[in-house]
């Protein structure tokens, strides 16, 4: 009978698909109280549940057949169980879990751990770009790689600089963490890229919209989560090799990681990584871009040891680059500005080289970070984060008064933080949990002896902080506050001199939000979030043109804080054949810090330039984002995903200027045959649509923003097997009509095209326990 | 947990005495100054009358950023050539640049050109020449036309051709890299 039943099963499994079911409970090993919001997954579908108040779950549907099941708690390690399923029949399983030993990585409230997660856990739009997608842009900088996500675009000063650009904003009112420590350089400029290797990051999350409780100051248009791998916890030695090729700057880059946990030592688990990029000219589909080569050399070490109650770990990093800008973008005058929009191309023929000479920036960013994590026998949870990081930024002008423009620096700043950061996690209560902080931050920046452009300061920062989540049913509610303040001294110029300044400023930070899970694949989240942030020193104290804008920059000594009040709204669905994230928001922006024309214009050595003052107003972010994808077939989906901004200068009734243009993009994924050898392939192609900005303050801007265009990408994956070595192996195609276009928020669009066609080679190759392991 | 309580103090002890160590700061400017320019602060010329040896001086001063501080009017008599030379300086530095663009005669050269009021009243012919043969403008005539007479400007502008060779017949629209770009008020009469 039980053999007729599994055979009928079989052959009608549709017909029978929600007559058998998997009745679980999810509970702490030790003191067998259940754990409710856990996540129950099932692996290889996209199938969950998460537990009820008194732990228990139920997947129905599931056609007969064995499965895997996971249990996912924060603060415990995950449970697996194997389950078979027999039609008609309920199966029940039980999940003890044992709190993790350690998870030195901060355990946050993140997407992207399982999508079932995501309905229940993220309160505002986070968009994760986890280790496959990684991959298959790998040795593409963090800005380009960033821009695959809804809402997040970037701002382009040729083809190695890119900064993101989250809903609108970037630069100092992004927070970027580099394994957990707020990631510190001259963000101020919009041509000072993040110091981020883009082999490094295993995931990468963006916060989209002001999350000022959890990440102090500045963290007013979002926050750019940057991971390493995590290290590993078998004993073992294994790594493996990246190596990438891009034909159109004919740039080669290459990574190696090697890591392992030696079985000697229980606990102890080490990695070392490094990876170089050398690129020469980029090309427009018509001509060479001048001096736009570069090359990158990084490297990193991480050491963890982990006791089941302590864990420490230590990450130090470098990052170093040396780029080079492209010739004609360095304009000194407003006629030879005006010059160089009116030719519409280069006034030389480049031809094509490696050299990088000036203008260039030479950039180095080391970070070393001491984690220590200690859980106390109620199950508290300390954690300690101490960074140190050191910025060095130099950047040559084309041009230099009586010497060569390489001998000596056009300005020299090196900016050296400390950060410290202290939380105490409180076990959860009933439905209940919370976490209360500290964090401090010292930052000194000094200018060597040649060159100025912003001046000396000392930054003391110093924050506290609570945040509490509460889920009731179908509900998860959050709520934080947080105070901070800076006290800052700087010593600007002064006919000859320097004067000494200070400046102190404090205020609140808060969050009110929550979620309602109201049917099983289906969620509403939404969030109000106030934070501020002082002005920057270039705010402050910046006098003088800026190379290739041809703006005489005035800062403002007076310059109160920003405050940003933001109001989201975000619609979830994960089912099995569709997924989709919408996020509507508003973000009303009290004394926005921006530049804006003054009436004059200001009669300097070398001419006339318009003066362009930094000043305070209420303006307005309102916006759309989100993405959708839809299983066509088992192995065939298409999705889509847009972006939409809209910035206003309420008290001056006119656009913001440097507002991304709207940006839709469509995309199909198709799986193409599998075997023994070729294990999975997937073609990937893309059709990217931006339309003009229009929405433009008028007589501010000196060119009209460019036309809208349309790019079209291939990319192509695999998975092979090769002898013992699983290997992967990527092929793409970026701009595959060589279309000539430019970008209205590229800073290199009033003088050339960008790139054109690029065809992109990756191979990875694993060895040791990365190739076994999978 | 107790073993770890000395670990996490002395942590704590490390980081509030990095965080507290601001006592000796590196961030005050030094006597070497912080962000020193090579900036052009002060603009001379020199005009004399080779009748009488009289001489006309006219100064234009810029602050750190280049901003214009105040300029001097050349006041001109009708009817003279004058002979003219330009000095440069750096007031902050005490650095004479005339001396580097002496240095240097092959990659720069001066224009003047006489604007407004004055277009027809001023003739400006350069008289000192680089290695090529080539004009560059350190020293020059200005000759007023007799009994002309009126006011308004004269453009300075110096090229720097450190990207290109400077050539035969260079004009303003040609320059590579402007170091120079003001007007002098002239009053003829």
């Amino acid at each position: 009978m039980g053999v007729f039943l599994i055979a009928a099963g079989l052959h009608s499994g549709v017909l029978s698909a929600n007559a058998q079911s998997i009745r679980g409970r999810v509970l702490d090993a030790t003191t067998q109280a259940p754990l409710a919001h856990a996540n129950v997954v099932v692996a290889d579908t996209r199938r969950g549940a998460a537990t009820s108040a008194d732990g228990g779950f139920a997947i129905d549907g599931l056609p007969p057949g064995t499965y895997l099941l996971a249990a996912q708690y924060v603060g415990y390690e995950t449970a697996l169980r194997t389950v078979e399923v027999v039609a008609g029949r309920t199966a029940t399983v039980e999940f003890p879990l044992n709190p993790s030993p350690l998870a030195v990585e901060e355990i946050v409230v993140r997407a992207g751990m399982t999508e079932e997660e995501l309905l229940t856990r993220a309160r505002q739009s986070v968009a994760t770009l986890g280790p496959d997608v990684l991959e298959r842009t790998r040795g593409q900088t963090l800005g380009e790689t960033l821009k695959q996500l809804p809402g997040v675009t970037t701002m382009q000063t040729g083809p190695s600089i890119s900064k993101p650009v989250v809903r609108g904003l970037h630069s100092q009112r992004v927070v970027v963490l580099n394994a957990g420590v707020p990631q510190e350089g001259q963000q101020w400029g919009g041509e000072h890229a993040p110091e981020i290797d883009p082999f490094a990051p295993a995931r990468i999350e963006v916060v989209k919209g002001a999350a000022g409780v959890e990440h102090g100051v500045g963290a007013i248009g979002g926050v750019i989560r940057v991971e390493p791998r995590v290290l590993p916890t078998t004993p073992g030695l294994g790594g493996r090799v990246d190596l990438n090729g891009f034909s159109n700057s004919r740039q080669g880059a290459g990574a190696v990681l090697i890591e392992g946990a030696p079985a000697q030592v229980e606990g102890f688990a080490w990695r070392a990584q490094a990876s170089v990029r050398k690129a020469g000219d980029a090309h427009t589909p018509d001509y060479v871009i001048g001096n736009s080569a570069f090359e990158e050399r990084n490297g990193a070490l991480a050491l963890g040891y982990q006791t089941a109650r302590t864990g420490l770990k230590l990450y130090a990093s470098r990052f170093a680059t040396e780029l080079g800008i492209y010739r004609g973008s360095h304009v000194n005058t407003l006629s030879g500005l005006r010059r160089a929009i009116d030719r519409d191309r280069p006034a030389v023929d480049y031809a094509f080289s490696y050299a990088i000479d000036a203008p260039k920036q030479s950039v180095t960013h080391d970070l070393v970070s001491l984690k220590g994590v200690h859980r106390l026998p109620r199950g508290d949870r300390l954690e300690v984060q101490y960074g140190i990081q050191r910025n060095h930024r130099q950047e040559f002008d084309a041009h230099r008064r009586g010497g060569d423009p390489l001998d000596e620096p056009a300005f020299d700043l090196t900016l050296n933080t400390h950060t410290l950061d202290a939380k105490w996690r409180l076990p959860p209560r009933r439905n209940a949990f919370g976490v209360v902080g500290l964090s401090g931050m010292n930052q000194a920046n000094v200018n060597a002896e040649s060159g100025y452009l912003i001046p000396n300061f000392r930054a003391l920062t110093g924050g506290a902080f609570a945040h509490g989540t509460w889920i009731p049913g179908n509900w998860t509610l959050e709520a934080g506050a947080r105070f901070d303040t800076r006290w800052m001294k700087a010593f600007p110029r002064a006919d000859g001199a320097f004067e000494r300044r200070t400046h102190a400023y404090r205020s609140l930070s808060g969050v009110v939000g929550g979620i309602w899970q109201f049917a099983p694949t289906w969620s509403v989240a939404t969030n109000v979030a106030t934070a501020w942030r002082p002005p920057s020193v270039n705010e402050l104290y910046s006098y003088g043109v800026h190379h290739g804008t041809a703006q005489f920059e005035i800062g403002d000594a007076t310059l109160s804080s920003e405050r940003s009040i933001g109001v989201d709204a975000t619609l979830r669905h994960v089912g099995d054949r569709v997924r989709l994230e919408t996020s509507f928001y508003t973000n009303w922006m009290n004394d926005f810090i921006h530049l804006f024309p003054t009436r004059d214009t200001l009669v300097t050595i070398r001419g006339v330039f318009p003066a362009f003052q930094h000043q305070q107003a209420q303006a307005v972010l309102r916006g759309l984002d989100g993405h959708v994808e839809f299983d066509l077939r088992p192995a065939w989906a298409v999705g889509a995903r847009a972006s939409v901004v809209r910035g206003t200068n309420v008290a001056a009734n006119m656009p913001l200027i440097g507002m991304p243009a709207d940006r839709l993009v469509l995309h199909s994924t198709v799986r193409l045959f599998e075997g023994r050898r070729l294990r999975t392939s997937e073609l990937r192609p893309e059709l990217t649509l931006v339309r003009k900005q229009t929405r433009v303050p008028e007589g501010v801007d000196y060119a009209p923003p460019p036309a809208g265009y349309a790019l079209v990408g291939v990319q192509y994956h695999a998975d092979l097997q090769v002898g013992n070595t699983p290997l992967q192996v990527g092929l793409s195609i970026h701009n595959l009509f060589n279309t000539r276009y430019r970008d209205y928020l590229s800073r290199w669009r009033y003088y050339i095209d960008e790139p054109g066609r690029t065809l992109v080679v990756r191979v990875r190759i694993p060895f040791g326990t990365a190739a076994s392991g999978g | 947990m107790n073993r770890f309580i000395p670990f996490f103090r002395s942590l704590t002890f490390l980081f509030v005495s990095a965080l507290l160590f601001v006592a000796c700061d590196s961030t005050d400017p030094g006597e070497t100054g912080a962000g020193e320019e090579e900036v052009i602060s002060n603009v001379t010329i020199t005009l004399t009358n080779p009748a009488d040896n009289s001489t006309v001086t006219a100064e234009a001063v810029f602050d750190e950023a280049g901003v214009e501080q105040s300029v001097e009017t050349i006041a001109l008599t009708p009817g003279v050539t004058y002979d003219g030379v330009i000095t440069l300086r750096n007031r902050f530095e005490g650095e004479d640049i005339t001396e580097e663009v002496d240095d240097e005669r092959d990659e720069h050269q001066f224009f003047y050109v006489a604007q407004g009021g004055v277009s027809n009243a001023l003739t400006v012919a350069i008289t000192d020449t680089d290695s090529n043969g080539f004009p560059v403008g350190l020293a020059f005539t200005i000759e007023v036309t007799s009994g002309a007479s009126g006011s308004g400007d004269l453009r300075v502008v110096l090229g720097h051709y450190d990207e290109r060779p400077k050539e035969a017949n260079e004009t303003i629209d040609t320059i590579p890299e402007t170091d120079i770009d003001f007007t002098y008020p002239v009053t003829v009469g």
